[in-house]
This record gives structure tokens, sequence and C-alpha cells, in this order.
């Protein structure tokens, strides 16, 4: 582990770190932030743009991450747009994420029965407080664990901003090996730092599945 | 551009070709595996086969594959193992393949009732003709769509080998698109492959969801 003791080796793996999570950061918020009001206006069977959306849903669920990366990262210029590579791999990640977190709250939706938004209309409750109150807390417990889950993989897609050029932290790590030859050590460290973001992943999906059944105690 | 197109055409099949059979490969060895210790952790009296299956699968499940594949491309070469760049991959990917489809057919598995197990013991059948007659036949269609929803992801994941120059779609779409400087085309031919292959694994998932409900 010798390489761990060079600081120009640990500022490096520490920015790349930082790098990396503050891409699945904006990744994760930002692909949920997107995907709650795309999957309610879906909810409208005769919603503008409808057709629109479930193209570009399939289109997002088919391609490669690495392929929508490609084409920011090469495709752009030729339009002559010069975007940095950090915020170009950023759009490419919550273009392909947000399809897939649209998918699940879609579903979410779809496993409420027709009779909860009925009635709370018939309850006298405005369409705006149907989604508040009722559709929207149970769409989200229903698809919690899907939302769960792809937060973690976008953590592990964040690592093919390495591929165009984001020095984040599976590009450290092969710039490193390229460095020391310590292959083994340096990618099992890095692996590790992986891990331990998913856990927190797994540990928050822990604390939102245990208030939720504070909430409803009887489920 | 048609000209451009056409003059790589056979290169961008042929990686089409080799992606297909290294997700054949893969979805053999992850399958093969994941429901070989799926069944292990269920008829083992020890908790231990369990543990170490949970934490087997909860690493390579959180492990980026990219990280995964370079350990073994690189690490194995420090180590003089040398896999080599398909190795590699086939290795990399399998291993992230059984910790997946241990989850997909744990699940199935747990969705069978105990009293399957002890009906087909009372009948006085083996433990092959268990698994095989009685247990299988009702877990693999629980596990299709789980099964076949990580098989999509391994087909436009494997894009990744490219990383390390297996001449997979990708590797060959960065090719012409250094040499013709044409990256739409290229890309967009790229993509009409993937959507080739996944379009039919998509559509046979969405189907079987609606007929269940």
């Amino acid at each position: 582990m010798q390489w761990l003791y060079d600081p120009a080796n640990v500022a490096l793996l520490t920015k790349a770190f930082l790098m990396t999570l503050m891409i699945s950061t904006i990744v994760i918020v930002g692909s949920n932030l997107l995907a709650l009001p795309l999957a309610i206006h879906l909810q409208r069977p005769a919603a503008p743009l409808r057709r629109v959306i479930i193209a570009y849903s399939f289109f997002a669920r088919a391609a490669p991450v690495l392929a929508i990366l490609f084409v920011l990262y090469y495709g752009l210029p030729r339009l002559g747009i010069f975007l940095e590579p950090v915020p170009s791999a950023i759009i490419g990640l919550i273009f392909a994420s947000t399809a897939y977190n649209l998918e699940f709250l879609r579903s979410g939706f779809e496993g409420i029965p027709d009779g909860q938004t009925d009635g709370a209309h018939a309850l006298g409750l405005t369409s705006w407080q149907v989604y508040r109150r009722i559709l929207i807390p149970q769409a989200y417990a229903a698809s919690g664990p899907a939302l769960f889950s792809n937060a973690i993989q976008m953590v592990k897609g964040s690592s093919l901003a390495s591929l165009v050029a984001v020095d984040e932290l599976t590009a450290a790590s092969t710039t490193l090996v390229a460095e020391t030859y310590r292959a083994i050590e340096i990618l099992t460290f890095v692996g590790a730092l992986y891990g331990l973001i998913a856990a927190v992943i797994i540990g928050l999906q822990w604390l939102y599945e245990r208030s939720l059944a504070w909430q409803h105690p009887r489920r | 551009m048609l000209e451009i197109a056409l003059a790589w055409l056979p290169q961008l099949f042929s990686a089409a070709i080799l992606t297909l059979a290294l997700a054949a490969v893969i979805f053999a060895i992850s399958g093969v595996f994941g429901l070989g210790l799926a069944l292990l952790v269920r008829s083992a009296a020890s908790p231990w086969p369990r543990r170490a299956a949970e934490g087997f699968s909860s690493i390579f499940r959180s492990l980026p594959e990219l990280v995964v594949l370079f350990f073994l491309f690189f690490g194995g070469a420090q180590i003089g193992l040398d896999l080599g760049a398909v190795g590699s991959t086939i290795v990399a990917f399998g291993l992230v393949g059984i910790a997946f489809d241990y989850q997909v057919f744990k699940g199935a598995l747990s969705a069978i009732p105990e009293g399957q197990f002890d009906g087909a013991r009372a009948l006085g059948l083996s433990r092959w003709r268990l698994f095989g007659l009685v247990i299988l036949p009702q877990m693999l269609p629980l596990a299709r769509k789980g099964w076949i929803t990580y098989a999509i992801a391994t087909i436009k994941r494997l894009s990744i080998a490219s990383a390390v120059s297996v001449s997979e779609i990708m590797y060959v779409t960065k090719q012409a698109i250094a040499a013709t400087n044409e990256p739409f085309l290229f890309l967009s031919i790229a993509i009409g492959l993937y959507i080739l292959i996944v379009t039919p694994l998509l559509a046979f998932n969405e189907r079987s969801q609606k007929a269940r409900r």
C-alpha cells in the first residue's frame, strides 16, 4: 500500500472521489426531479406529447449509457456546441436514468386502484390534493425499492464518465495503475469506496422504509 | 455518407455478433451459477452458505462493472494471470451476473411454499427430481421477468468492454468515428443495432407484465 503514502496520490483519489460523489448526487436528484412530473403527466390518457415521452423512455432504456455519453461527447462539437466533459456526462447520465425512474413511478401510479381517485374527488378534493395526499405517497411507497436500487445503478453508471474524459474515481484508478502497477490494491481500494457509497444509499433506503412502516403500522 | 456507412458495415456486423456471443456465454455462466447458488443456499442446513452468498452478491452488485473489469484485466496481469480482454470481460460480467441472478432466483424460490418441498419429499422424489420436476417449473415463470431485465442491462453494459479493446459494437463505432469524423452516423447505427437486439426482450417483458394484470 506504499502508493497510498504519496500525498499526490491521496490528493488525486480524494478529488476523484468527490467528483464521483458530486456527479452521482446531481444525477440521482436530477433524474428523480424530472421523472415525477413526467410520470404524473402520463397518467392522463390524452396527455400532450405522450407519444414523445414514451418514445424517449423506450430509446433511453434501449440505448447503452455509453452510447448516449458518446453522442454528447463526439456529437455536440460537430454541431458547434462545446460543453465541458463534466456537464456533458451529467446530462447524458440524467437522460439515461430519468427513463428508468419514470417507468418505476408510472407502474407505482398504475398499481393504485382507480376507485381511490374517484373517491377522493367525490369527497371534494382538488386534483392537486388527490396527487399530493393520495396518489404520490402510494406511488413512492410502491416504487421506493426500485428507485433506491436505481440510485445505486447511477453511482455505478458514473464510472462510465471516465470513458469520456471525466476525472472521476474510475479514471483516477486507471491513472494510478498506469503509474504504480499496483492494480489489485488500487482497484480494491477504489471498489471499497464505491461500496461505501452504495452502503450509504442502502442505509437511506432502510431509514425510508422504516419511516413508512411507522406511518402505516398495519402494513 | 451511405458509402462510408457501407464500408464499415461488415465490421459493425461482426462486432454485433461478438456482443451477442459474449452475452450468450455470460448469460449461461450467470444463470447456471446463480441458480445453483440459490438452490444450494435454500437446501443448506447451516446459515453460512447463505451469509457467504449474500456477501458475494452485495459486493458484486455494488461495484461498477468497469472497476471489476479493470481489476481482472490489470490485476490479472499483475499476478501473471493473463485472462486477456475477452476473458476478463467474460469473468467480470459473469461474476456480476451471478450476483444478480442469485437474487432473482432466490426471490423466485422464496415464493414457492414449503409444502411443495414437503409434498415432493413425502412422495419419495430424489433431490434432483424434486428440483427438476417440482420446484424448477414453478420457479422459472417467476424468475423470468427479473432475469430478462438483467439480461437487457448486460447486453447494453457490455459496451464498456470497449475500454479494454474488445472489438464489440462501441469499440468499432469509436474506431469508425476516429477514421471518418462522422459521429452521428456511426452512433445512430450503433444505437440502432442495440435497439434491434434489445427490443424483442423489452417487448416480451412488457407483454408478460400486461398478461399478468
